[in-house]
């Protein structure tokens, strides 16, 4: 189990606690923000919660919605850890014996900086292996079921992948419905997805955990998102998105996204030469 | 002469009532879409995923509503993806995907429930939820389409209900500005872990624990080459891959039922419109005619003949006004039939659609299920292999500290 860092749990710093939150701040019941009736827009929003629980007091944001700023007090911490800690104390190894401990979340240390508590431990395993007719040791089990688990994988981008062709043929198959004038800023791209290196031409690399771009966010590269995400609409003999794959989608995004007109244009005729669009 | 004016005055506000009218929304205002008020890091940005609605037939008996419950279904697979795009357009959040049940596992989870939809009207109530547990959104969302969001050059710009959407995500982005750097880092942590957890309750147990208010919160971290982490993310990564396969199901889906859809409403709106007017019409004729033949029998009774000659014209006026209104509830019936015929008409046409995109769904649903179900096994043996491992060393260090 690995030490709970105290004096980084979130909302310790007393300047991150809120000056309002009397109490238990971050854990209280909304006092007084019974939701909203105002119009937005040009919609009637009617409010209905009655103070949604969990959200601080003193937060009003003016919108009579409640905050949603994540201030647990030590003692409600303490309180969960305790909890937490006796349902796996009972149990042989527990989990925090092989998971090592990085920092605590909102210290500002970023997830898995504390020692690793697995290292040494498959290798310790391995040290004590017997020969090729004996019992399997646990590393090599592990590497066992590891390699199943990696078909497992190939099996799954298989049936995706079957599934995607079997889209695209769909569409081949179906008249396309009459081409709408392209909307004026308000296409349907979108914000990144998820994991923009997942899929290379279509194909999967299943070989491994070597695939993915990363979970979701705009994957325009360098590590913060363009001012102005997917906000070049695609030029006027782009039809709407409606029928894309998953292939289709990913060049409209990233042509959306493109601020240079020249890589932006080589993406969008990528992206007829996918669709089978004459330019 | 007094009794003369009373009855030449109720006579009076009896035509000022019958020749009221109703009103159109004319404005085709929607609101726009408003973007992050600074850059966040990539990996901070919050991914979201909406759950198809529920399109609200539980409570439908088949009579005098005017619901066409596989018309909802499709509305319930059409109308999010409206939301997504307003959502993905304001630039300020991570993945934005449809997604086919309320299970998936994500940053922020939307759901939502149509309570009402025509072409005149729309009604939702959204509800949005952190993976922590906290609620962003808990409201009703309606509108009334414009006379002119049915024009040709209006709705190729947007949604007749544009409007609503765009509040939606609106709201939502309020909410999220409200977050702070750790939050969000929060957000992520805990989502990850959710999902760890599902996958390998053993494994990540302790990591997350529930406050008194069942919010999550972060307990301890897993090391960063946590080997059973880095296998829940490469399952992860094919949980993403499927969302994202998801799409394309509800893109085409979409792309079918556009057509037909918008069809609809542009005629159901026409029809509704018409049997609002005929109803509002029929109502008040029935309550001048009655009020001008209530008039007219007061006065009848009276002692001056030029009284009692306005009340028989009163009465002769209502009873013309009742008929009249009469005639327009027969009129407004014809229009509840052409509504009808309407609904039926796409129920036909759609159903087709709605039932191959279920079929597919449900299938490639499971498809994925069994093999999560497989990898759960798999990660639960690893998990033991591992532990069996951590024992032999545990025991032959005691082993060691006796000798």
């Amino acid at each position: 189990m690995g030490e709970f860092p105290q004096g980084e749990a979130p909302g310790q710093d007393g300047s991150e606690m809120d000056p309002g939150g009397a109490g238990e701040p971050g854990m209280e019941e909304v006092a007084g923000t019974s939701g909203d009736g105002s119009e937005s827009g040009g919609t009637d929003a009617t409010g209905e919660g009655e103070g949604e629980p969990g959200f601080e007091v003193g937060v009003d944001t003016g919108t009579g919605l409640p905050g949603l700023l994540d201030e647990p007090t030590f003692e409600e911490i303490l309180g969960a850890m305790e909890d937490a800690m006796g349902e796996a104390e009972g149990a042989p190894g527990s989990p925090g014996s092989q998971a090592g401990t990085g920092g605590f979340p909102g210290d500002g240390t970023e997830p898995g900086t504390g020692p690793a508590g697995q290292e040494g431990t498959e290798s310790g395993a391995g040290g004590t292996s017997q020969g090729s007719g004996g019992p399997l040791t646990p590393a090599e089990q592990v590497a066992i079921l590891d390699a199943q688990l990696e078909q497992g994988t190939d099996v799954f981008d298989a049936i995706i992948l079957e599934e995607q062709a079997a889209q695209r043929e769909a569409a081949r198959n179906r008249t396309p419905p009459p081409t709408p004038a392209p909307e004026e800023g308000s296409s349907s791209g979108g914000t990144g997805g998820y994991g923009g290196g997942m899929i290379e031409d279509g194909i999967a690399d299943a070989g491994g955990y070597s695939t993915g771009g990363g979970m979701g966010g705009a994957s325009a590269g360098g590590g913060e998102i363009p001012q102005n995400t997917a906000k070049y609409p695609p030029p006027a003999d782009i039809p709407t998105g409606n029928d894309d794959d998953v292939v289709a989608r990913q060049l409209r995004e990233a042509a959306m996204r493109e601020p240079d007109p020249a890589i932006r244009e080589k993406l969008w005729d990528e992206y007829r030469k996918y669709k089978g669009i004459s330019p | 002469m007094s009794s003369w004016l009373k009855v030449f005055g109720a006579v009076g506000m009896a035509a000022l009532l019958s020749a009221c009218v109703s009103q159109t929304v004319k404005t085709t205002s929607v609101p726009t879409i408003e973007n992050a008020s600074q850059q966040v890091a990539e990996d901070l940005l919050l991914d979201v995923a909406i759950a198809i609605f529920d399109p609200g037939i539980d409570d439908y008996d088949g009579e005098d509503q005017q619901i066409y419950p596989e018309v909802r279904k499709a509305e319930a697979r059409y109308m999010p993806n409206l939301l997504s795009e307003a959502m993905q357009n304001s630039g300020a959040w991570g993945a934005v995907r449809v997604v086919p049940s309320e299970s998936q596992i994500t940053d922020l989870l939307v759901t939502g429930k149509i309570l009402h939809s025509d072409g005149e009207q729309l009604k939702l109530k959204i509800l949005a939820q952190d993976s922590r547990g906290y609620v962003w959104l808990d409201r009703e969302y309606s509108d009334n389409a414009s006379r002119y969001a049915y024009e040709v050059t209006t709705r190729t710009k947007h949604d007749p209900f544009q409007a609503v959407y765009n509040t939606i995500a609106n709201d939502l982005l309020q909410r999220q500005e409200e977050l702070r750097e750790l939050d969000r880092k929060n957000i992520r942590l805990v989502t990850e872990l959710v999902f760890a957890r599902s996958f390998s309750e053993e494994a990540f147990e302790g990591y997350l624990a529930e406050n008194r208010k069942g919010k999550l919160l972060v307990m301890r971290l897993p090391a960063t080459d946590d080997p059973m982490l880095e296998r829940v993310r490469v399952i992860r990564e094919r949980d993403h891959l499927f969302v994202d396969t998801m799409q394309e199901y509800y893109g085409t889906f979409n792309g079918e039922m556009i057509g037909p859809y918008q069809e609809w409403r542009k005629l159901s709106y026409e029809e509704v419109v018409a049997l609002q007017e005929l109803k509002a019409e029929s109502t008040r004729r029935l309550i001048a005619g009655g009020v001008a033949v209530l008039a007219g029998i007061a006065a009848a009774g009276s002692s001056e003949n030029t009284s009692r000659a306005a009340g028989n014209v009163a009465i002769m006026g209502g009873g013309y006004l009742i008929k009249s209104g009469l005639e327009h509830r027969n009129e407004a019936q014809i229009h509840v039939e052409a509504l009808e015929e309407l609904g039926l008409s796409l129920e036909a046409e759609i159903t087709p659609q709605v039932i191959e995109l279920e079929d597919r769904s449900v299938m490639l649903s499971g498809s994925v299920a069994d093999q999560y179900d497989q990898w759960r096994e798999l990660l639960a043996e690893i998990y033991r292999a591992e532990i069996g491992s951590l024992e032999v060393i545990t025991d032959s260090e005691s082993t060691d500290e006796k000798l």
